[in-house]
């Protein structure tokens, strides 16, 4: 028992460590302490006199067959997706050990080595990945990348321990999994599994850092030269936090929608009742992951999205008013497309649950409140037309639909439809329960009163932008969020004390699930990689023409944002090689288990083989 | 394998549509600003007119000033008679920059925005003691931020201060701020038939008290009238404005769009109040 709880301890020890970097640092406060730094270095001779080079074209060395930036832009994406992939699965692999070993349910620790097998050899894929974007970067932007080196030199050797340090517990972690099953072994394992998912943060948290750093650089002075002899000074950034939670929230749904792929295609492909049911029961939890981690993921881009305005509204200006607005609605259509899918798979999973049928005729109007949300967060504001399509419509933005076009309608839609894929997966967890406590009626009008008061406040807060200036707007939009996440959590926390000791309505009939929903499970994981790509560009691109904004330029032919077309053929090809290779994962992880029979005729020639050594013996 | 084909058609069909659709879209490639420019000598009218493609977003390391100061959108204020304006500022108890004169207080807006900060466009909980502007010398060398200076001070009918740069200065150095020699602005036109004549507006547009006779465009005679049934809600003379400035924000159905946008840049402040009002009471 004492190690048991020795072993709790650790975990929550090493869990707090994990959760302190994501304490959000403003950009304010990170130029306050800038300011600070430079007042304090005055006084102080500085150890680092170095200074961003200012570079010419003809610094920058070129394959010449390829572009040096769609080399360098396909190689990070490529690394990007790998490194999200091999983050997020450990995370939820230890929750579903952790989990397993809580509810003495075997089929978490089965559905947890699975996982992990199958993304083994994407870890092989990341670091190969991440080799060749280093090679890119030392080869074409030498002189960037030495700067950025130089300027970050303590963190590049913490990031190669840190490295090393996964490497060696990923492949203890994964082979061990059997040695160390049952009984004090298992809590070693998971601390094991603790140790990677440390290591893999660290290695997040700190390319995070340099990433965050060419966007909103602070410690440096106008010529990028450092004004504090710590590194802290240009790690703490402001977008260093928004970008550790973004991409930790991005990560843990973006692995579970590649798990849940997976688990598609070994359910289509399944012969046996057995299989079936345990690939549906693992794409029904890949899918949990996704859309429960889909959900606060909104207002995570939200603070990043803020944090940016609030270091350069020229920045800001540009991503969501400048050439990169289209993009915006792109994303909208995506985004769109990933709540309407993970919510289909959700209803189609009623199908196979006793009791579901009393929540049927709910789905339609779930699915319209969705579609209509969806068809709002799209609407653009201003477009570019030509003088035809203007006409037509009757001026720049339509009198009907423009207003739908600006951040208090978005808001309102953004809310609407993470509230109502709650509701969805809400009715979904209880869909085969009956709650026997006595204040069950008291208990659901109360959820409801709730949920609509909730939905009510979001509208009118919505409506309420509309009558106050452009920095009331904003205000309003924190409110919003509120009332969404208070109706997640007490919704939940209701339902879960409402069905303690609840009757069953009859099992889950695991396996028992359309096709089509796996194909929504598929189009899910297709869409979080194009739109990961896509995202990626915009937040990268919107630097321009500066390798590190306003300290840094970009110097070489490539330093022009590209159009539309060109950024979206990259996302598609660099999202096709990397739906490529991980096919290969799952395929390699699939050969792993298959052992072939012993051919008849090679045995007899063996055996023949063997009779004349004796012979000749 | 058929199962493993049929989920590899959905999800290209999924990726082609994904990738078709943003193609279709408008297509634009944004160029960096040169790296090195020797501007040699400048005329003053040629200084002006970088200042103002500066402010336009044409020119520059940034969107350009109008991306926040247009009156349209409310995001920062309206940058109108800046001479008249600063002084006022100058002189307000909430100023707490420096600068003696309006040259000076416009390049201290521009690199200090704090010093003062317009009632109502200050950083949301600061009381208007922080501005929300980013430092523009770090977009612009110093001589572009004189230019925009220069574009300011003249853009409706006021004097320019600083001088054009001479060709002598060290590259990206300060062109001289002080004892400037005036542009000679084109005259203001001073009531509504030479604001006529000077824009060419009978070429297209017919108002008869204005003395034009054009057959292409709206006629202009009653135009007070219409203008208050065209937009519902909208201010007949907010609607006129808007119109000048922005042609493509309604286009009178029937109507071809031939209005040339980004026309009313080209009037002074001063002309184009005098016209919407001319035009409001034009019933």
């Amino acid at each position: 028992m004492q190690k048991k709880r020795f072993a709790v301890g650790v975990l929550l020890i090493l869990i707090l460590l994990h959760l302190v970097p994501l304490i959000p640092v403003s950009a304010d406060l990170a130029l306050a302490q800038e300011g600070q730094a430079v007042a304090s270095a005055e006084g102080a001779p500085l150890k680092a006199t170095f200074s961003a080079p200012k570079l010419k074209p003809e610094d920058y060395p070129s394959f010449g067959w390829v572009s040096s930036r769609e080399a360098v832009w396909v190689a990070a994406q490529l690394h990007l997706f790998f490194g999200a992939f091999v983050l997020a699965v450990p995370i939820f692999v230890l929750v579903f050990e952790g989990i397993g070993i809580t509810t003495k349910d075997e089929r978490y620790d089965h559905i947890a080595h699975e996982i992990m097998k199958v993304s083994m050899t994407a870890f092989s894929f990341t670091a190969l990945s991440g080799g060749l974007l280093t090679f890119f970067l030392i080869t074409l932007y030498p002189d960037f990348t030495k700067y950025l080196m130089r300027l970050f030199q303590p963190t590049v050797i913490f990031y190669i321990l840190a490295f090393i340090a996964e490497a060696l517990f990923c492949y203890t972690y994964y082979y061990s999994w059997d040695a160390l099953r049952y009984g004090t072994r298992k809590w070693i394992h998971l601390t094991l599994g603790l140790l990677l998912n440390v290591s893999g943060m660290t290695i997040l948290f700190i390319a995070n850092a340099w990433t965050g750093f060419m966007m909103t650089p602070v410690g440096v002075d106008a010529a990028g030269t450092p004004v504090s002899d710590t590194v802290w000074a240009v790690i703490r950034n402001p977008l260093w936090n928004p970008l550790n939670l973004h991409r930790f929230i991005a990560n843990l749904a973006y692995g579970g929608a590649i798990v849940g792929a997976y688990a598609a295609y070994k359910f289509l492909s399944s012969a046996t009742p057995e299989e079936k049911a345990h690939y549906d029961w693992m794409g029904y939890t890949a899918n949990l992951i996704a859309i429960s981690t889909l959900l606060p993921l909104p207002f995570a881009g939200y603070i990043l999205m803020a944090e940016i305005y609030a270091y350069s509204q020229q920045m800001g200006i540009t991503a969501m008013g400048g050439i990169f607005a289209w993009l915006f609605i792109v994303q909208a259509v995506l985004i769109g497309a990933i709540f309407l899918g993970a919510n289909y798979y959700l209803w189609c999973g009623m199908e196979k649950i006793s009791g579901a049928e009393r929540y049927t005729a709910a789905i339609k109007y779930i699915g319209a409140v969705i579609i209509v949300a969806f068809l709002v967060w799209l609407t653009p504001h201003t477009i570019i037309m030509t003088a035809m399509e203007m006409m037509k419509i009757g001026g720049s933005h339509s009198a009907l639909l423009g207003p739908l076009g600006i951040m208090p309608a978005k808001n309102t839609a953004a809310n609407t439809l993470i509230l109502f894929t709650f509701l969805s997966f809400f009715l979904y967890r209880r869909a085969n329960k009956a709650p026997t406590v006595p204040w069950v009626k008291t208990g659901t009008i109360i959820m409801t009163a709730f949920f609509a008061i909730a939905w009510i406040n979001i509208i009118l807060l919505g409506i309420y932008g509309y009558l106050v200036p452009t920095a009331y707007k904003v205000r309003s939009s924190v409110p919003q969020v509120i009332s969404t996440l208070s109706v997640i959590f007490v919704l939940i926390v209701l339902d879960i004390i409402m069905h303690r000791k609840a009757k069953s309505l009859g099992p889950i009939q695991w396996g028992k699930m359309p096709p089509r929903s796996q194909y929504a499970l598929a189009i899910l994981a297709v869409s979080f990689t194009w739109l990961m790509a896509l995202m990626g560009y915009i937040r990268s691109g919107i630097r321009q023409h500066w390798h590190i904004y306003t300290i840094m330029r970009d110097a070489s032919p490539d330093a022009y944002t590209p159009a539309i077309a060109h950024a979206v053929l990259i996302s598609t090809i660099v999202t096709v090689i990397f739906l490529a290779l991980v096919i290969f994962c799952f395929w390699i992880a699939q050969i792993s288990t298959v052992k072939q029979a012993p051919i008849p005729q090679i045995a007899g020639a063996s055996e023949s083989h063997g009779r004349k050594h004796e012979d000749l013996s | 394998m058929k199962t493993f084909l049929k989920l590899l058609a959905v999800c290209a069909i999924v990726l082609a549509a994904y990738t078709l659709y943003p193609m279709s879209l408008p297509q634009q490639t944004a160029e960096p600003p040169p790296l090195e420019e020797k501007i040699g000598a400048l005329t003053m009218d040629k200084f002006i007119e970088i200042g103002k493609d500066i402010f336009d977003g044409k020119r520059g390391g940034f969107g350009g000033c109008v991306l926040c100061h247009d009156p349209k959108l409310g995001r920062a204020p309206d940058l109108v008679n800046m001479n008249s304006v600063s002084e006022k500022r100058l002189k307000d108890p909430r100023y707490k920059g420096k600068s003696k004169s309006v040259e000076e207080y416009l390049r201290e807006s521009m690199i200090e925005p704090a010093a003062f900060v317009v009632a109502g466009f200050g950083v949301a909980g600061t009381n208007d003691t922080q501005s929300p502007m980013m430092n523009i010398s770090q977009y612009l060398k110093p001589w572009e931020v004189n230019a925009t200076i220069a574009y300011l001070q003249t853009k409706d009918g006021g004097e320019a201060t600083v001088q054009p740069p001479t060709g002598e200065e060290s590259p990206g150095g300060q062109a001289g701020a002080a004892g400037g020699v005036a542009a000679a602005p084109a005259a203001s036109a001073r009531t509504p038939q030479e604001f006529f004549q000077k824009y060419g507006c009978g070429a297209c547009h017919k108002h008869e008290k204005g003395g034009i006779a054009g057959a292409v465009a709206t006629d202009l005679t009653h135009v007070g009238t219409a203008a208050m049934k065209r937009k519902p809600g909208t201010p007949a003379k907010d609607y006129i404005r808007e119109s000048i400035l922005n042609p493509t924000a309604f286009i009178v159905p029937g109507q071809a769009p031939i209005m040339p946008p980004g026309y009313g840049e080209k009037m002074l402040a001063s002309e184009i109040e005098m016209i919407v009002v001319f035009l409001v009471d034009s019933k």
